[in-house]
């Protein structure tokens, strides 16, 4: 939405029904980025209403207790969290899943809380790098990291 | 004698100030949802504004009352009555606005008159699109201990009543509107909005009544109207353009959800204990004075007329010194009140500006697209109908 609809394309030659036709188009575009961009913060959003607190806590109940199954989807988190060890929850991690934690982020969790994992959880599972980017600030900021340091670690 | 009954007359005004208990009644109203799905040409689009926090002039003699709390009750609560009336069944599209707009069927105002999470009350406006007042009430609600319940349903709002009561009314009324009538405001809405594009075209469609100021049809374009779909289409962006703003006020309500509960609970007990304190205070320095004045009026020379007068002076005066104490002890909870306002002000402050920030910056730039569909409507009208428009005196 840089300009206002059209005036540079009429210049051109176009009829105003298809500049119209256009302008609606871009808008369209501009919405569906906005939207995109609010849809990955919210991902990655550490704030949860206390609904979605109480059913958080309900999900994952003492589970989350002990280190972190990543292996499985979310819904076998649940049943399978019960990693005793270390070595257990790192091993069950692939490397690729290993490439997507930043460097700055420590591999076994420590000093995480429920929304702290399930925010690992949800960036390590997540594909498109920006999204995971965005989740991965949300967690630093959850953690109480600085910003300057959040930048470090990200960029 | 005289002095006496004189005496016995100040006790017995004193009495009523004695009684101690109250009961408070907590209301509960149950929302009415819709049993089956309501018929596409019932349905009506709602839009709410942004609340008005109603901050006083004079903030420093109201201390109780926070700024930036209030401008985020002034979008948290209106962003909850939308869930409210999406959770009904009974209304189309639901969206909270942050400015005036005609995209809508019916517009919902509000100005919060007190809100510290034990007592609660709002003045709620709402008129339909032709300029009818459907209503005009201020709602009041005491809340009760058990809706900040851990155990409640969590969805359910601390002032979830005054939500619910305002849907309920909202109701009752749009009940009383055959189909024909509320598809006529949509209709109305449909011209009041074309006529905000292209008002030379579109203003002799609507004719408003001089006294009540109620737009009423006087023609209608036809249904394959060219330039009608066109500004459809516009429509469409606008209500666009407000689902994306929605998301950031989602965003809002999320992140303050969980703060202003705690803070409305806390406040909550502090502003009971400090209501408890100040009447009991009061009520100790009245009685005390009742008794010193008794005691004064005692009249009599015997010994135990003397020994009654001074038991009252020195009952008296006891309970005006305890009274003293009692004033002290409610200054204590109203610091604390002030202490964890001014707490979760700073934390409003920082969320409101982000949001704000973004709310800015998307409708500035969607009125420059406006602006422009505004002109290029014109430009096509013309080009289709050989038309030469006036210049509208809106742009």
């Amino acid at each position: 939405m840089s300009s206002q609809a059209g005036s540079s394309n009429q210049q051109l030659g176009q009829s105003a029904s298809s500049v119209f036709n256009e302008s609606l188009g871009d808008f369209d575009k501009e919405m569906a980025g906005e939207r995109d961009i609010i849809a990955a913060s919210s991902q990655g959003d550490s704030s949860m209403t206390a609904q979605e607190i109480a059913d958080m806590e309900s999900i994952m109940g003492a589970d989350l207790d002990g280190p972190i199954d990543i292996s499985g989807d979310l819904g076998n988190d649940e049943s399978q969290g019960n990693n005793d060890s270390e070595d257990e929850f790192t091993g069950e991690m692939s490397e690729e899943e290993i490439s997507r934690l930043p460097s700055c982020i420590d591999i076994d969790g420590s000093g995480e809380d429920k929304i702290a994992r399930q925010l690992r959880v949800f960036a390590i599972k997540e594909d498109d790098p920006n999204i995971r980017n965005e989740i991965w600030k949300q967690y630093l900021k959850h953690m109480g990291i600085g910003q300057s340091e959040i930048d470090k670690c990200l960029s | 004698m005289k002095n006496i009954t004189t005496f016995i007359f100040f006790v017995c005004l004193a009495l009523p100030l004695l009684s101690l208990s109250e009961t408070i009644k907590y209301d509960k109203v149950k929302l009415k949802r819709a049993e089956i799905e309501i018929t596409e040409d019932r349905l009506l689009d709602v839009g709410i504004f942004i609340f008005d926090p109603n901050i006083p002039e004079d903030i420093e003699s109201n201390p109780l009352v926070f700024p930036e709390i209030r401008k985020a009750e002034a979008r948290y609560i209106p962003y909850h009555l939308k869930n409210t009336l999406e959770e009904t069944g009974f209304w189309g599209g639901v969206w909270m606005l942050p400015d005036n707009t005609k995209a809508m069927d019916l517009n919902i105002s509000g100005r919060i008159i007190k809100s510290d999470g034990y007592d609660v009350s709002m003045q709620i406006g709402v008129w339909d699109i032709s300029g009818k007042q459907w209503i005009d009430k201020t709602y009041k609600a005491r809340v009760g201990q058990s809706s900040y319940s851990k155990r409640r349903d969590l969805t359910q709002d601390p002032y979830q009543s005054i939500f619910n009561q305002i849907a309920n009314d909202l109701q009752k009324i749009k009940i009383g509107y055959i189909s024909k009538d509320l598809k006529r405001i949509s209709e109305i809405g449909d011209l009041r909005f074309a006529s905000d594009l292209i008002p030379s075209v579109f203003n002799d469609y609507l004719v408003q009544d001089k006294k009540t100021s109620i737009y009423k049809i006087s023609r209608l374009p036809a249904d394959d109207d060219p330039i009608m779909q066109r500004i459809a289409d516009v429509k469409e962006r606008e209500l666009l353009l407000l689902d994306t703003l929605n998301e950031y006020y989602a965003q809002l309500y999320r992140e303050i959800s969980v703060p202003y509960e705690e803070w409305r609970k806390s406040n909550r007990q502090n502003a009971i204990n400090y209501e408890e304190l100040k009447r009991s205070a009061r009520k100790r320095q009245l009685l005390g004075a009742v008794a010193i004045l008794g005691g004064i009026m005692v009249d009599g020379d015997s010994n135990a007329s003397g020994y009654a007068q001074q038991g009252l002076m020195i009952g008296g005066m006891q309970a005006v010194q305890s009274g003293f104490a009692k004033a002290s002890e409610a200054k204590i909870y109203k610091e604390s009140m002030k202490e964890g306002g001014d707490s979760f002000d700073t934390q409003a402050e920082g969320l409101l500006i982000e949001v704000e920030g973004q709310t800015l910056r998307l409708t500035g730039n969607a009125q420059e697209m406006f602006l422009g569909w505004k002109k290029l409507l014109k430009q096509i009208y013309t080009e289709e109908t050989g038309l030469i428009l006036e210049e509208d005196s809106a742009q």
